[in-house]
């Protein structure tokens, strides 16, 4: 017994080990490393039970036979649960880093004071990546009991990532009831409006104007924008179609989607959108071909001129995807925009055409393209049917040209003081890569959806600035790193090994 | 408390009068310093890098790179020699018939225990303030926060008192070093990857499984968050091992 005793913690630690070795395997059946682990785990409890038994009679009468004792180590562990479930509950948090990087802002505090009910965040991460969504979600999980979250593998757990609807990494899905929240960056700004979002009661409406030979969110077909409408509202937005002169003009907070008119709006119908921008209305538009509506009136005061051109892409990148040269593949993004600054996947804009921004804007507007073809493209003037297109100077122009302008301005400065929330406005000089045959390939559906995203001013509703860091970069000679080398590999250990070596002679 | 003072001395000298001590710290020593080279060297290689392509330097953090990532070795490394610190520590003295003699001294078994605990804790402390000179290191060549600098310690000695306590156990219940060595091994292996289980099970066992993981605790440590949650779960871990060896040795010997 007392043998078998001495090996079962040997066999559990082998087993244990094992088990957890076969499931890094995954071509391994996960039943035979989950049996080894319950095993080694079952081992391991077992053994200082086991050692128990090998006690002598008389020991083991001690032991087990004083009911006081064995009440007392009961009454011991219960004490120590009850702690760790107080401790656990009631705790004192002190952040001791220099910027208080981990403390979160009063007003992230007031929100998740103020959750009705739980909220549970599903972040998608590969396995170990993911670390400043894990510190923040910590420090919200510390701060509310009302406050859960997990980390999947979506390789791994790939019918998560499908119920979710997530195609990215790094996507995390707030849920609260029946709501949910997608935020695709690990900023408390972010997080903190996403619970925003989850509380309020309002929705955001994003309005597709009709009328004038616009994409219909009916529509099914390649060109059509039912699988925009669908994406729109598993965002949490709600659709809906809008004729100005039948249904007047929707209000500020929704989106007003001009999704490739081909024939001129009236004359009362651009003055009323115009009024809608003025007022603080979100607008985007997304442009057809040349010859377009007339939508030129509307745009240049806000500094966008769509060029009468299409843009060519003579890079060969496209066809890797099995594009034609009429469809520029956009690489190049705005770093330090909100809509782009974490964007690097390639887009599609077919048949587009390119946006000259004004070089001199108004006081307190501000244009910027936010997203760019590459260098071998250039907007062509002339006719796609000629029999060869090359590029001509003077005529055409050269790239890389912009696709995707986003506008925003200070209403104070346009003389409205009557809110502080800023205009804004995104130009897109093409519909086609929004619409059902182009949506869903590469990320042309994420780069339309923070485009959104950003007009519905979803990512500034709280406006937490994110702390600073400092101890940035440092860089070390090739003797300083000899040095450091030798000093804690060598030097360091070495000192402690020599008085150890004495200590053995003597011993000797 | 004179009687744990000279258990403790006894104990703490006898690591130092054997080459055991010595050997233990060197094997810490060795192997923390590696990670450090590596991981200061990666960080300056990425630094260059930085400064190549005209990134900003805020993208990159000497804390979150080096000493944050470092800390979890660090304790990785601590998995592994504490259980040759403490493997010794009742196991020679029943396997040599000593403890029949401690016994029947004047000293109860609590006195026995905490001094020897208390012995391999000076140990820990030991490596604790030697793991300093990496921070310090940091600290004369970047510009590291020092304040999760000394959080990591302190989760450190935490984290090393625990398992003491539970390779404590082990040797009070086993009279053979080597089982006492691997079954303290194991069931440390056990308490950090415990929240593995909480990927697949869900509701309260989750919570509970990610609860028990020492992993999860001293992470915060090593961030630069001190949280009364973490340090009421190392210290419950460390007493109640304590708590069983005290009671087991007792047991033992008719107290």
């Amino acid at each position: 017994m007392r043998k078998i005793a001495r090996y079962v913690s040997v066999i559990g630690v082998v087993a244990l080990a094992v088990g957890l070795l076969l499931s890094m395997i995954p071509s391994v059946s996960s039943s035979v490393p989950d049996l080894l682990v319950i095993l080694g785990v079952v081992f391991l409890v077992a053994w200082p039970l086991s050692s128990l038994l090998t006690l002598k009679r008389s020991q083991a009468r001690v032991f087990f036979g004083s009911a006081t004792l064995g009440m007392g180590m009961l009454l011991v562990l219960v004490i120590l649960v009850l702690l760790n479930v107080l401790g656990a509950r009631y705790t004192l948090r002190w952040d001791v880093t220099r910027s208080g990087r981990f403390s979160l802002s009063q007003q992230t505090k007031r929100v998740l004071a103020s959750l009705p009910e739980k909220v549970q965040v599903l972040a998608f991460f590969p396995e170990g990546e993911g670390q400043d969504a894990r510190d923040l979600l910590t420090e919200y999980a510390a701060s509310s009991r009302r406050f859960f979250f997990q980390f999947t593998d979506p390789d791994r757990h790939p019918e998560k990532a499908l119920e979710y609807k997530i195609r990215d990494y790094g996507a995390m899905v707030f849920t609260m009831g029946t709501r949910h929240e997608r935020v695709t960056s690990a900023t408390e700004n972010d997080f903190t409006s996403a619970l925003a979002r989850l509380m309020s009661e309002e929705t955001t409406w994003v309005r597709f104007l009709t009328g004038h030979g616009e994409r219909r969110v009916e529509e099914e077909d390649k060109e059509g924008l039912s699988q925009l409408a669908a994406l729109l509202q598993d965002e949490g937005y709600r659709t809906e179609e809008t004729l100005l002169l039948r249904d007047g003009l929707p209000s500020v907070s929704d989106v007003l989607l001009i999704a490739g008119a081909t024939t001129p709006l009236l004359p009362t119908e651009m003055d009323s959108l115009l009024a809608f921008v003025r007022r603080g209305g979100n607008l985007f538009v997304c442009l057809e071909p040349h010859p377009g509506p007339g939508l030129e009136g509307l745009l240049r005061p806000w500094g966008v001129e769509p060029r009468s051109d299409v843009i060519l892409d003579a890079s060969g990148i496209g066809s890797l995807f099995g594009m034609s040269e009429v469809v520029p593949l956009v690489a190049h993004y705005e770093e330090n925009h909100a809509i782009t600054q974490h964007f690097s996947a390639a887009t599609f804009f077919p048949l587009c055409r390119s946006l000259s921004l004004a070089d001199s804007l108004p006081q307190g507007i501000e244009a910027t393209c936010i997203a760019t073809t590459s260098e071998a493209s250039w907007g062509e003037t002339g006719s796609l049917d000629a029999p060869e297109i090359s590029f001509e100077p003077g005529m055409d122009t050269e790239g890389p040209l912009c696709v995707l302008a986003a506008i925003s301005w200070d209403r104070s400065d346009l003389g409205d003081t009557s809110s502080a929330i800023p205009g804004r406005m995104v130009v897109a000089g093409d519909i086609d890569f929004a619409s059902n045959g182009f949506l869903r390939i590469s990320a042309n559906g994420d780069l339309f959806m923070n485009c959104l995203s950003w007009l519905a001013q979803r990512e500034e509703l709280i406006g937490i600035r994110p702390k600073e860091v400092r101890g940035g970069a440092m860089m070390l000679s090739a003797q300083a790193a000899r040095s450091i080398f030798y000093l804690v590999v060598l030097v360091m250990p070495g000192a402690v090994l020599l008085p150890g070596l004495i200590v053995w002679l003597r011993r000797r | 408390m004179s009687k744990i003072g000279t258990i403790f001395l006894k104990e703490f000298k006898g690591y130092f009068l054997s080459p055991m001590a010595y050997v233990i710290i060197t094997v810490f020593l060795l192997i923390g310093g590696f990670f450090f080279y590596v991981m200061i060297s990666h960080f300056s290689m990425v630094s260059f890098q930085l400064a190549q392509y005209g990134y900003p330097e805020s993208e990159i953090n000497i804390n979150d790179m080096v000493l944050r990532p470092f800390s979890m070795n660090l304790s990785l490394i601590l998995l592994m020699v504490i259980p040759m610190i403490t493997m010794r520590l009742v196991a020679e003295e029943r396997k040599s018939g000593t403890a029949e003699l401690l016994l029947t001294a004047p000293v109860s078994p609590w006195h026995v225990i905490l001094g020897k605990f208390l012995a391999a804790v000076g140990m820990i402390g030991v490596l604790a303030l030697l793991s300093f000179a990496y921070p310090l290191i940091c600290l004369l060549i970047g510009d590291p926060d020092p304040g999760p600098m000394l959080t990591s310690v302190l989760g450190l000695f935490l984290l090393g008192s625990a398992f003491v306590s539970c390779g404590l156990l082990a040797s009070a219940a086993s009279e053979n070093q080597i089982v006492a060595a691997v079954a303290t091994f194991g069931f440390l292996l056990l308490l950090w990857v415990v929240n593995w289980a909480s990927i697949v099970t869900e509701g309260t066992l989750s919570n509970v499984l990610e609860y028990l993981s020492v992993l999860s605790h001293y992470e915060e440590f090593a961030k630069g968050i001190i949280d009364t949650k973490h340090i009421v779960f190392l210290l419950s871990l460390i007493f109640f091992p304590l708590f069983l060896s005290a009671q087991l040795l007792a047991a033992r010997h008719g107290r």
